[in-house]
C-alpha cells in the first residue's frame, strides 16, 4: 500500500516501450527523462524533505560524468569501477562541502551553491588537458551489464528506466525512515528538532552526501549513454532547470519531483514547434506557474483529486 | 610590474563600478521587498541593448541614452506589476524562480527582436587615451567612474533626505507598519522595481562601449551583482556599492597575475570564502549570537 | 538527587540582562514551576537550559554534567526534552510521525540503512512505531494518530507536543506555558497530565502563567522578577512571601 504509486508507475515505465518500441517520444526522449528524473528526485531529497536549497546540483551531475568519462577513456578503467570511483569521490567532496555550506541559510546558500555550481562549471571548460575543454570529450567507451553491451537506445531505455525507479524507491524509502522524518523536522522547526535530540546538521549532510552521489551517478550513465561529455550539459542553467522540476511538481514530493522532471524534459520538445518564441514561451510558463501554483503542479492536482473523492465518499456514506 | 598593478586597478575599478551599480539594484530590491531579482542582469542588457537599437535608428545619442533608461524602468515595473505583485507571500525559493523565470522570458524577448549579433555603442566621448603615469585610461573608463558615483549619490540622497525614499524604507522595514501610517505600499515597491530597473540600465549603457553588449550579456553581470550585494551584506546599499568595487578590483587581478580563464571563478570563490568564514557579509552586522 | 543545578547564571542580549546572577537547585522526580511577570526571563531560561542560547557567564549542571557549550541536540541525548511555548510542531507531518521523531534517540538505522529499507530497519520502524503509539496513549491521542498535524486544534497540539516531548523518554522535561491558551477543563486536564508525567519519573520544570495550575501541581517554585530571583520555595512559602505578592501576584488581586 506504502508504495502503490511506485507500483503503478513502474508498470507503466515498463509497458511504455512494449506498445511503442520505435516511438522517438519514449526510447530518446525516455532516456532524457529518466536522467532528469534521477536529478530531480536526487535534489528533491535536498530541498523538498530538508529544505534547503540548491542552485549548483549540476556540478554533481557534471563531476560524475567527467569523472567516468576521464577515467574510462585517459586511464582505461572499466566503465562501472570508473562509475564507483567518480561516485566516492562526489560523496567524499561533499561531506567536506556540506558543513561550511549547509550553515548558511535562505538567499546566501543559494549563493553560495549557485558560486559552487558556476566555479565547476569554469573548471570544466578551463581545464582542457584533462577535460578537452569546452569542445568535451568523445569516445567514452560503451557500457556493458552482464556481458551485454548497452549500444541501442531500447537497450538505454531499460537500463535508465530501472536506474530511475530504483532512484525514486530510494527517496520513497527516506521519507519514511528515522533520518527522513529527522530531515523533515529540521525543515519543520529547526529549534524543536535540535530539542529532540537531532543532529541537526549531521543529518543535513548526510542528505547532501546521499544527493550528490545519487547526481554523481546518474552523470555516469549520462556520459556512457551520449559517449560524449561537455561543460554545456552542466551550467548554471540546468541546475535551476533542476530546481524548477523540483518546485514545479512540488516540494517535499517524490512523485512531484518525478511529475516536474517529465514535465521540464518534453516542454522543450513541444516548444520547438514555437521556433524563435520557444525561449519567451518557457520563461512565461515558468513565471505563471510559479505565481499561480507555488504549491506545484502535482502537488495541487493531487490535493484537488484527493478533496474530489473524498467529498464523494463522503455523500455516499 | 607597478604600472601593470595601476593598469589592473584602472579596469577594475572600471567593471567594479558596473557591479556596484548591478549590486545596489539587487539591495534596493531586496529591502523593498525582499525578493532576490535575478533579472536584474536583464535590465542592464535591456539598457544597453534598446539604446544601441535607438542609436541604429537615428535617435541622438544622448536622447537614446534617456529612452533607453526609460523603457528599462517600464520593464521593471512590468516586473513587479505581473510578477512580483500577484506572488505575494511567496517562499524564497518561489521567488527565485519567478525571477529566473522571468529573465528568461526577458531574453527571449530579446532574441527575438535583436537576434544573437553582438552590438557595441559608440564611446561616450571620443576613444583617446589619456596617460596617467604609466598607466592609460580611456575617456569611457572616467564616464563609467563618473556615472556610477553620480548614480550611487542620487541614490543615497534619494533615501536619505526625500519623503518617498524615507517611505520606502519604511516599507523595508515593516510592511503593515508603513501600510498603517497610510504609506501606498505597492507604489512605493513599483518605484523601487522602477529605480532598481534604472541603475541596471544606466550600468549597461555605460559599459557597453567598452564590452559591448547581446541579448545574454546580463546573466553574468547579474550573477556578480548578486556576489556584490552579498559581499557587502544582503540589503546593505553601501555595502553593496563596496562589495562591487572589491569584487571588480580582485577579479582583475586574479585574472591579470593568475589567469584569464579563470576570472569569473575567482569571483565566485571569494564569495564562497566570504560566505564560509563571515557568513553575513563582510560590511553586514553580525546575526544575533544564537547558537 | 539533584536534578538541575544553575550557580550565578548571567544572560545578556546587547547589554541589556535578561538573567542575572541566577541560582538554584531542582531534585528529582518533582514539579518544578518557575513563575513571575511578562519578561521576567522565563522562556530565556529554558533556551539556556536547553543550549538553544549560550550563557554570557556562570554554570549550569544537568545530572552532574555541566552543559557549557554543549549543542542543543547533545544536552537532549542527557535527556532533556522541552515543549515551546509558541508550538513548534512538525506542520509538514502527520500526528505519528511528529511522535516518531521524539524517538530519534531511542532508534539508531542511518540514512543509507533506512533508504534500503534494510530488514533491521523494518523492525527498528515497528518498535518505533510502538513506543510513539504508547506516547500518543499516554496523552489520550491514540485515535488521532493518523491525522495531519495542522488540521489539529490548539489543545490539541499543545498535548501533542507533550507526547512528541515525551517519546524521548525523557528524564527532565521543560514545559514552556502548556496551559496558554487552554479553557478551564482543558487546564485542569492539563495539570492531570503533567502529574501523571511526574508519577513516571520524569523531573518536570514548568513555566507557567495560570497560578491555580502552578499552585496546585508544584512540590517547589522559584519567582523571577527582571531576570533575577525573587523567591524561591514550597507554593505556600512562595504565596506568603511579601515581595513576591508587592512584585507579582499584588498585580493581579
Amino acid at each position: 500500500m506504502r508504495l502503490a504509486g511506485f507500483y503503478l508507475f513502474a508498470l507503466f515505465t515498463g509497458i511504455l516501450p512494449v506498445l511503442f518500441p520505435d516511438s522517438y517520444y519514449v526510447t530518446v526522449v525516455g532516456v532524457t527523462i529518466c536522467t532528469n528524473v534521477i536529478l530531480a528526485v536526487s535534489l528533491n531529497l535536498l530541498m523538498g524533505y530538508a529544505g534547503q536549497i540548491s542552485l549548483g546540483h549540476a556540478a554533481f551531475f557534471g563531476l560524475g560524468a567527467y569523472a567516468s568519462a576521464i577515467l574510462t577513456t585517459r586511464y582505461g578503467l572499466d566503465p562501472w569501477v570508473a562509475m564507483f570511483i567518480g561516485a566516492v569521490l562526489v560523496g567524499i567532496f561533499s561531506l567536506v562541502l556540506s558543513r561550511p555550506i549547509l550553515r548558511l541559510k535562505g538567499h546566501y546558500l543559494a549563493m553560495a551553491t549557485l558560486g559552487f555550481g558556476i566555479i565547476i562549471h569554469i573548471f570544466f571548460v578551463q581545464m582542457d588537458n584533462l577535460t578537452g575543454g569546452p569542445d568535451g570529450m568523445s569516445g567514452i567507451p560503451v557500457l556493458s551489464l552482464f556481458g551485454i553491451p548497452i549500444d541501442s537506445d531500447l537497450k538505454w531505455y531499460v537500463v535508465m528506466a530501472s536506474a530511475m525507479l530504483f532512484s525514486i524507491w530510494l527517496s520513497l524509502n527516506v521519507a519514511d525512515s528515522r533520518e527522513g522524518r529527522a530531515l523533515a523536522a529540521v525543515h519543520g522547526s529547526e529549534a524543536a528538532a535540535q530539542t529532540m535530540g537531532i543532529d541537526t546538521a549531521r543529518v543535513k549532510s548526510h542528505v547532501f552526501v546521499l544527493s550528490a552521489v545519487m547526481a554523481a551517478i546518474a552523470g555516469s550513465l549520462f556520459a556512457h549513454q551520449q559517449s560524449f561529455v561537455s561543460p554545456e550539459s552542466f551550467s548554471f542553467f540546468f541546475s535551476i532547470e533542476l530546481v524548477t522540476m523540483v518546485v514545479l511538481g512540488g516540494l517535499a514530493s517524490t512523485f512531484g519531483a518525478v511529475f516536474g522532471a517529465i514535465i521540464l524534459s518534453i516542454l522543450p520538445e513541444i516548444l520547438l514547434v514555437f521556433e524563435d518564441f520557444e525561449v519567451v514561451i518557457y520563461g512565461a510558463i515558468l513565471m505563471a506557474m510559479m505565481i499561480f501554483l507555488p504549491q506545484g503542479l502535482f502537488v495541487t492536482l493531487s490535493r484537488r483529486l484527493h478533496c474530489m473523492f473524498a467529498s464523494r465518499f463522503q455523500r455516499t456514506k | 610590474m607597478l604600472d601593470q598593478l595601476l593598469q589592473f586597478l584602472i579596469s577594475g575599478i572600471t567593471v567594479g563600478s558596473i557591479y556596484a551599480l548591478v549590486g545596489l539594484g539587487f539591495a534596493i530590491i531586496y529591502n523593498a521587498s525582499d525578493v532576490v531579482n535575478f533579472a536584474q542582469g536583464e535590465f542592464v542588457m535591456i539598457g544597453a541593448m534598446s539604446t544601441v537599437f535607438l542609436v541604429g535608428k537615428e535617435v541622438p545619442y544622448p536622447l537614446a541614452i534617456l529612452c533607453g533608461v526609460m523603457i528599462t524602468i517600464l520593464i521593471g515595473f512590468a516586473l513587479e506589476k505581473f510578477a512580483i505583485e500577484p506572488a505575494k507571500d511567496a517562499s524564497v525559493v518561489t521567488t527565485i524562480i519567478i525571477t529566473i523565470g522571468a529573465s528568461i522570458f526577458l531574453r527571449g524577448a530579446a532574441l527575438l527582436i535583436w537576434g544573437k549579433d553582438i552590438y557595441g555603442l559608440p564611446p561616450f566621448s571620443g576613444d583617446r587615451p589619456i596617460s596617467i603615469g604609466p598607466a592609460t585610461i580611456l575617456p569611457q573608463n572616467l564616464w563609467v567612474i563618473g556615472g556610477t558615483l553620480l548614480s550611487v549619490i542620487a541614490v543615497k540622497f534619494f533615501f536619505d533626505h526625500t519623503l518617498t525614499g524615507k517611505a520606502i524604507l519604511a516599507c523595508s522595514f515593516n510592511k503593515k507598519a508603513a501600510y498603517l501610517v497610510g504609506i501606498n505600499v505597492r507604489k512605493m515597491l513599483l518605484i523601487a522595481y522602477g529605480l532598481s530597473a534604472a541603475l541596471g540600465a544606466v550600468a549597461g549603457i555605460l559599459i557597453a562601449p567598452i564590452t559591448y553588449t547581446s541579448y545574454d550579456a546580463g546573466v553574468m553581470l547579474g550573477l556578480k551583482g548578486f556576489c556584490a550585494a552579498i559581499l557587502g551584506g544582503m540589503g546593505s546599499s553601501m555595502g553593496a556599492v563596496a562589495g562591487g568595487l572589491l569584487l571588480g578590483v580582485l577579479e582583475t587581478l586574479g585574472a591579470g597575475f593568475i589567469s584569464s580563464g579563470y576570472k569569473d571563478a575567482i569571483a565566485f570563490v571569494i564569495i564562497l570564502l566570504v560566505l564560509f568564514f563571515r557568513p553575513s557579509g563582510i560590511l553586514g552586522t553580525q546575526e544575533a549570537d544564537r547558537v | 538527587m539533584v536534578c538541575v543545578e544553575v550557580e550565578h547564571l548571567d544572560k545578556s542580549f546587547g547589554g541589556v540582562a535578561a538573567i542575572s546572577d541566577l541560582t538554584f537547585k531542582v531534585q528529582e522526580g518533582i514539579i518544578f514551576s518557575v513563575i513571575g511577570p511578562n519578561g521576567a526571563g522565563k522562556t530565556t531560561l529554558f533556551n539556556l537550559l536547553t543550549g538553544l542560547y549560550r550563557p554570557s557567564g556562570g554554570a549550569i549542571r544537568i545530572k552532574g554534567k555541566d552543559i557549557r557549550g554543549l549543542k542543543p541536540h547533545e544536552i537532549a541525548s542527557l535527556g532533556v526534552t522541552r515543549t515551546f511555548q509558541n508550538l513548534q510542531v512538525f506542520m509538514n507531518m502527520t500526528v505519528l510521525e511528529n511522535v516518531m521523531v521524539g524517538c530519534h534517540m531511542r532508534s539508531r538505522s542511518g540514512l543509507i540503512a533506512g533508504a534500503l529499507r534494510l530488514p533491521s530497519v523494518l523492525r527498528e520502524e515497528r518498535r518505533v512505531r510502538e513506543m510513539a503509539m504508547e506516547a500518543l496513549e499516554f496523552c489520550d491521542m491514540a485515535d488521532l494518530a493518523g491525522r495531519d498535524a495542522d488540521s489539529l486544534a490548539y489543545g490539541l497540539l499543545k498535548k501533542l507536543e507533550i507526547a512528541r516531548a515525551l517519546a524521548a523518554a525523557p528524564g527532565l522535561l521543560l514545559m514552556d506555558e502548556p496551559a496558554a491558551g487552554l479553557n478551564d477543563t482543558e487546564t485542569l486536564m492539563m495539570g492531570r497530565l503533567i502529574e501523571r508525567i511526574c508519577k513516571r519519573g520524569t523531573t518536570v520544570l514548568l513555566v507557567e502563567h495560570n497560578m491555580g495550575l502552578v499552585m496546585g501541581i508544584s512540590h517547589g517554585v522559584l519567582v523571577l522578577n527582571y531576570g533575577r530571583l525573587l523567591a524561591q520555595g514550597s507554593p505556600e512559602e512562595v504565596q506568603r512571601n511579601p515581595e513576591v505578592i508587592a512584585a507579582y501576584l499584588g498585580d493581579e488581586g
